[in-house]
């Protein structure tokens, strides 16, 4: 049985909660009813008190962890650079809401923030020994289009090869291992307007290795419309990072996000690697969390009821199936 | 996202001021983003309305919008420099439009524009509606 801990980021649950038919322990409950342990959370989405939790809160909030047996893993947060208008804010401004984030994580018994990749290295270097006075990690969230081997990382590195990786690391979202584009996505452009034919050439191109020149070529003359080219640009900026880049980063892996847009019924998912980024994990000896997060309702809910719980659910069959458990 | 759900299809009616003019109409909406923000980072929302039987329906802007959520009730300009309250993920706001002698016909197409800037990129929300004028609200008169 493999050591890797299954959670969810209540982020899956979105839709629900938004339609008021699942409320946070509903989400809570969600998460223990397939037996995951790991609850991740966005206190902006779900704690209407945010940024000043109260006790009666936490009370509730500790009180359902004991309830349905699970932990707090990861507090998602959002850095207001833009909070303004007129200006960006100041550095000071920045380090402030750093601390203010790794207070609302601690008190939510998290050991880990999600920091934006538009966070500069500069505002994480002065937010560390903050991270060890709140007892929190700074997990850098890598997300595609942002790419962990080229230079936009580099100046993180450098961060963690100047003070290690205790108190600074990443987060890999499962959405830089994209194999093909998810069938969801082109349904949905093409329902938005674009041309089924001219949809399935690029993406067959795309998968044939054809260059994008080539195909844009070829679509323009099919008579392309703008959800056409924009299908096409999307497609072309598709990330699949080789999974074995994961092993240079070994010490520094947080957490994962577990980021899917489709389940299919038979608990696979044709989109992402999952096979082999868990093969890697398994391998580098990773003993967090794999925490679910569903994005495929924003994809769907134009035209189709979405049900998160069972999309999540089949992703944790999945999970269950590739780390060896009954 | 949530773009669907962004006008709500109730709460919409002419409100009466205490003096008894007609001084706008009132809609409520719903976030069209995963999460909830400050009030400063809302930049703009644009709102057409008031159209048909041929003619062309008026649009409002910022300068005659008021915004109202659990956390306080400001006109668009004012809430600039709104950073301590918040429009929740789970929240039905309220918008005032400012418009004297409020919308005529009771079957009203409405379609409304919001910008939300968030640190990574402007999110806009963007929803279309045929929504009906419910029974005028009348403004209490001041103590």
């Amino acid at each position: 049985m493999s050591i890797i801990k299954r959670g969810v980021s209540l982020y899956s649950y979105q839709e629900e909660y938004f339609l008021r038919k699942m409320n946070l322990e509903d989400c809570i409950k969600a998460v223990a009813d397939m037996g995951a342990t790991g609850v991740e959370i966005i206190p902006e989405q779900m704690i209407n008190e945010y940024p000043d939790l109260t006790d009666t809160f936490l009370e509730k909030w500790f009180g359902w962890m004991k309830k349905y047996n699970v932990v707090p893993t990861c507090a998602d947060v959002f850095l207001e650079s833009l909070l303004f208008k007129n200006r960006i804010l100041s550095d000071g401004e920045l380090v402030d809401l750093m601390e203010r984030d790794l207070k609302v994580a601690s008190q939510l018994g998290c050991f880990v923030i999600r920091t934006l990749c538009t966070t500069p290295t500069r505002i994480i270097e002065r937010s560390l020994p903050l991270a060890e006075k709140y007892n929190v990690k700074i997990g850098l969230e890598i997300h595609a289009p942002l790419n962990l081997s080229s230079t936009w990382f580099e100046p993180y590195q450098a961060l963690i090869d100047k003070y290690g990786s205790r108190w600074f690391g990443i987060i890999p979202d499962m959405g830089i291992f994209e194999k093909r584009p998810s069938r969801i996505h082109g349904e949905r452009v093409i329902r938005d307007g674009a041309n089924a034919k001219i949809v399935s050439y690029v993406t067959e191109g795309y998968m044939a290795g054809e260059r994008k020149e080539v195909v844009e070529r070829e679509i323009r003359k099919m008579g392309a419309n703008s959800l056409d080219l924009g299908w096409m640009n999307k497609v072309f900026r598709t990330l699949y990072t080789d999974p074995q880049v994961l092993k240079k980063h070994k010490d520094s892996i947080f957490h994962i996000h577990a980021k899917f847009y489709d389940m299919l019924e038979d608990c696979t998912d044709d989109c992402l690697d999952y096979e082999n980024v868990v093969a890697v994990l398994k391998d580098i000896g990773y003993n967090g969390y794999l925490s679910s997060e569903y994005e495929g309702n924003r994809t769907i809910q134009d035209a189709f009821p979405v049900d998160s719980v069972e999309q999540v659910s089949r992703q944790h069959k999945m999970f269950k199936r590739l780390l060896g458990e009954q | 996202m949530f773009d669907k759900y962004l006008i709500c299809t109730y709460g919409f009616r002419n409100v009466i001021s205490e003096t008894g003019a007609i001084q706008g109409f009132e809609m409520k909406i719903r976030i069209p983003y995963y999460r909830g923000v400050p009030l400063s980072v809302i930049d703009e929302i644009k709102i057409a309305a008031g159209g048909g039987m041929g003619m062309e329906p008026d649009m409002f802007t910022n300068d005659r919008i008021r915004f109202t959520v659990s956390g306080g009730s400001f006109m668009m300009a004012e809430m600039e420099t709104v950073a301590t309250r918040r429009w929740n993920f789970d929240e039905d706001a309220t918008l005032m439009v400012y418009k004297p002698g409020g919308l005529i016909n009771i079957d009203q197409q409405v379609e409304l524009w919001i910008t939300i800037r968030a640190p990574y990129g402007k999110f806009i929300g963007h929803d279309k509606k045929v929504l009906s004028l419910e029974a005028d609200k009348y403004l209490a008169a001041a103590e």
